[in-house]
């Protein structure tokens, strides 16, 4: 089942271009643009330090 | 987990882990990533040194779904105090990635949700997939299989 459904999925694939994403995925929120940081604050260094992987 | 591109723009991606902030914060711009005892393929540091030396790494907390991705440019050390102060498993690594961060980015838990990775009902017996010595030895024919038993005790001992 797995071999066949592969197969019908790679039939399927196409080469999208940029342009294309855009009628696939709306723009993300200024939230999710601005939470992109340019440094590590005090939360980003906490959770490094919790961080064993 | 580090993500490096080398100079031909290939891309590679390894596990990376230790004692619960094993990778040490020295300022909001910058982290240092010891080197343990891997398979000497180093293709991490390779790319490094050849490459761009842009990586990205992401931070996983168990019990957490959130993740830290941190991106940045690395340099590699080999000075021997700055070894010497990260030991960790008896052993000093045997270089450091040291990170100039200028990106750091929470990802939010849906992935992590998904898989339910934390889970205990997701786990599953070690049993159900062959030890990485059988596997590599279906592969290449090369060396002797070990039971999972057997590696487990080696890698004890190479941590």
């Amino acid at each position: 089942m797995l071999v066949s459904g592969l197969t019908r999925r790679e039939s399927a694939v196409t080469d999208l271009a940029a342009s294309d994403l855009a009628t696939i995925y709306p723009q993300p929120t200024a939230r999710v643009i601005a939470k992109a940081r340019p440094e590590l604050d005090t939360h980003a260094q906490k959770f490094i330090e919790m961080s064993p992987f | 987990m580090l993500a490096t591109s080398g100079s031909d723009g290939s891309v590679d991606a390894s596990p990376r882990g230790g004692t619960p902030g094993f990778v040490s914060v020295i300022g909001p711009n910058q982290v240092l990533l010891p080197d343990r005892s891997g398979n000497n393929r180093i293709d991490s540091f390779r790319n490094i040194v050849e490459g761009s030396g842009l990586l990205q790494l992401i931070f996983f907390v168990p019990g957490i779904d959130e993740t830290l991705r941190v991106g940045g440019k690395g340099r590699l050390s080999s000075d021997p105090q700055l070894l010497a102060s990260m030991i960790e498993f008896g052993k000093p690594p045997r270089a450091v990635l040291r990170v100039d961060v200028t990106e750091a980015y929470f990802h939010c838990g849906k992935a992590l949700m998904r898989s339910k990775l934390w889970s205990a009902e997701t786990r599953v017996e070690r049993k159900v997939f062959p030890s990485i010595s059988q596997v590599i030895h279906d592969q290449t024919a090369l060396g002797e299989p070990e039971s999972q038993e057997a590696v487990y005790e080696r890698y004890k001992t190479q941590l």
